[in-house]
């Protein structure tokens, strides 16, 4: 998939007719009659927590559909199998050990582990069990968020040797309280993601961390980033106003 | 007989080969992690076949489903049985968690409209306190599984789920799944045909046949438990059903949680709902402490019941009372009250007290306590 701006707007602008054409009509609603990418409206959170999920499944498949909670609503968020392993999560390893805070995200990223061909452990909630299953598995990498990270503490102190890998995952990073664990693993990433829009964008732990797009992924910034993915989701994301500060896309505060 | 021990070292085991050879096809295995007797928890491979072996949703017409179950390893192990089903289905799949269940849950499963649910009882129960009408009427099919079936139950979930035809699925995680299936349209309540590659036995039966249930299956790769006691009491059927299945056995109870053997007397936790449910004035919900004490050299059986009414506690001559009638109409064998196993001096009297505070739920409801 293409990080290219201008290759990906070409992309996204291609995908559009066939978006105002589906019987699904949450963009068609949005967009009028604008033909042009670069001068389409965007959409948002509220978008999705008003109109069903009906209105906006643009494809049938096997899927997975979680819940999102908003202070403002809550949504039903659909994603296909080959949707969710074709997502630039996390490096591949041969038994990655996921531990999030949100149920839904966890069943996800496990479900993106086996799309990668590897078994997965799934954390329960107690940390204390999940660390404990952890080490008798012989996790190599995690998936966490930075709630759920520091929670893993003891475990990830007593490790004989660091992880391949550990791949925070979240809308917000306060890489103060992250890089304590910078020494617990050979690569400490933070993936920028909204559990609407899977990863957008990825970096590598750092004070000051510099975020670069997922592939199939052009980021567009106003105040709050603008988000546009190339891949055939369930609800394609197009347009997508979030809520995450340019800011901190610039660097993690 | 493979006990409980044996399992978690046989788990342990089969972890260790999942880690020494991870498998081809990644979704035919999974890490679970269940609980040891002695509270160590069991952390084990588990085995599937790429081709699910039974329809996840109980009926292939099933678009979409919600699965309601406490861990999530388990929601996780349903969502792999659904997506091994067959390509050209597109089975959607809702896992529900314990913190979507309030008031936000309802315009979102109205935008889901299941036509199937999967999971606990008391968890589907809950759900659907969040469903209007309509998105309950839409649902066809209800597959309960992860723990016993009691009337009370059934009866609750029947009126609940209107149109759907309820299913019973017998699991234990600790051996990867299935162990019984109730699904062919002739059997009670409670009453299974082994799953595919389970043999079960009946161990140590009573003189009611009921005795701890033993059962045999592979749980990853070449790993099988052999003959092992689940915990969970049991009978077999003696008569071929009308489905054709040569072997049909009924479910008891847990052992200790919703049966337990005491003093040669039989407390059953069905039993305990059906005499709560006579008092409908004066009893919302229950708990039972069981346990066998010494006195004067004898052995005697001791059951101290808590009860909750919502409305209030009632009088302490109304206490006396219930005790009273209670005791006179529940069966601790097949032919004798508590009263009776009072006057023979096998029991002692019945001990009653109310609590202000309603009892709280896990993902199961656990009545009875052997102490």
């Amino acid at each position: 998939m293409k990080t290219d701006a201008a290759a990906l707007t070409k992309e996204l602008q291609e995908m559009l007719s066939t978006l105002k054409n589906a019987p699904a009509d949450l963009y068609k609603q949005a967009w009028g009659k604008e033909e042009d990418f670069s001068r389409l409206p965007a959409i948002s959170r509220s978008d999705l927590i008003k109109i069903p999920l009906s209105r906006r499944r643009y494809k049938d498949a096997k899927s997975l559909v979680k819940i999102v909670h908003d202070p403002e609503g809550s949504f039903l968020s659909e994603w296909s199998f080959e949707d969710i392993g074709a997502e630039e999560v996390a490096p591949v390893s041969k038994r990655p050990f996921v531990y999030l805070s949100d149920p839904h995200e966890a069943i996800e990223k496990a479900l993106w582990c086996y799309e990668q061909g590897v078994v997965p452990l799934l954390g329960e909630k107690d940390a204390a069990i999940a660390g404990y299953a952890a080490k008798k598995y012989q996790v190599d990498s995690l998936i966490a968020d930075p709630l759920s990270l520091p929670k893993l503490s003891s475990y990830l102190q007593e490790l004989p040797s660091p992880l391949d890998s550990i791949t925070v995952v979240s809308d917000s990073f306060h890489t103060i309280d992250i890089l304590p664990f910078a020494h617990c693993a050979r690569t400490v990433r933070l993936v920028l993601s909204l559990p609407e829009t899977g990863p957008i964008a990825h970096a590598e732990l750092a004070e000051r961390p510099t975020f670069k797009p997922v592939a199939g992924c052009l980021i567009e910034t106003e105040d709050t980033l603008i988000v546009s993915k190339t891949a055939q989701l369930v609800t394609p994301i197009v347009k997508y106003r979030t809520a995450i500060p340019t800011e901190l896309y610039d660097g993690a505060q | 007989m493979m006990e409980r021990n044996d399992v978690a070292v046989l788990g342990e085991a089969a972890l260790k080969d999942l880690i020494a050879q991870p498998p081809e096809i990644s979704t035919t295995a999974l890490v679970r992690v269940t609980s040891g007797t002695s509270g160590e928890p069991i952390v084990m491979a588990t085995g599937y076949s790429p081709d699910a072996p039974e329809d996840i949703a109980g009926d292939a017409s099933v678009r979409r489903m919600l699965v309601c179950i406490g861990s999530r390893t388990a929601r996780l192990s349903n969502i792999l049985i659904a997506r091994a089903g067959p390509r050209d289905r597109a089975l959607r799949v809702l896992p529900i968690d314990q913190q979507d269940v309030d008031d936000r849950l309802t315009p979102l499963l109205s935008d889901f409209s299941p036509e199937g649910v999967h999971g606990f009882p008391a968890i589907i129960s809950r759900v659907g306190a969040h469903m209007d009408a309509s998105t309950k009427d839409g649902v066809r099919t209800a597959k309960l599984t992860g723990e016993v079936l009691t009337e009370e139950r059934d009866s609750a979930l029947q009126a609940m789920y209107k149109n759907a035809r309820l299913i019973e699925i017998y699991i234990a995680s600790e051996v990867g799944g299935r162990i019984g299936v109730r699904s062919c349209g002739y059997l009670p309540r409670a009453h299974f045909h082994p799953a595919l590659d389970v043999e079960i036995e009946v161990a140590n039966p009573d003189a009611e046949g009921v005795g701890d249930l033993l059962v045999t299956r592979p749980v990853f790769r070449g790993f099988r438990v052999e003959s092992y006691r689940i915990g969970d009491m049991a009978k077999l059927v003696r008569a071929r059903c009308a489905c054709g299945a040569e072997t049909t056995f009924a479910l008891v109870g847990r052992r200790g949680i919703d049966y337990i053997k005491i003093v040669g007397a039989l407390i059953r936790r069905e039993e305990f709902d059906r005499v709560c449910a006579t008092f409908p004035d004066a009893i919302d919900d229950y708990r039972a402490e069981v346990s066998e004490v010494h006195v004067a050299g004898q052995s005697k059986g001791r059951i101290a019941l808590t009860l909750f009414r919502a409305k209030g506690t009632p009088t302490e001559a109304r206490v006396h009372e219930i005790a009273r009638l209670f005791a006179d109409r529940v069966f601790l064998t097949q032919t004798a009250t508590l009263a009776q196993l009072v006057e023979r001096d096998v029991f002692l009297p019945l001990e009653v007290t109310y609590t202000d505070a309603p009892f709280s739920v896990q993902h199961k409801e656990v009545k009875l306590i052997q102490i």
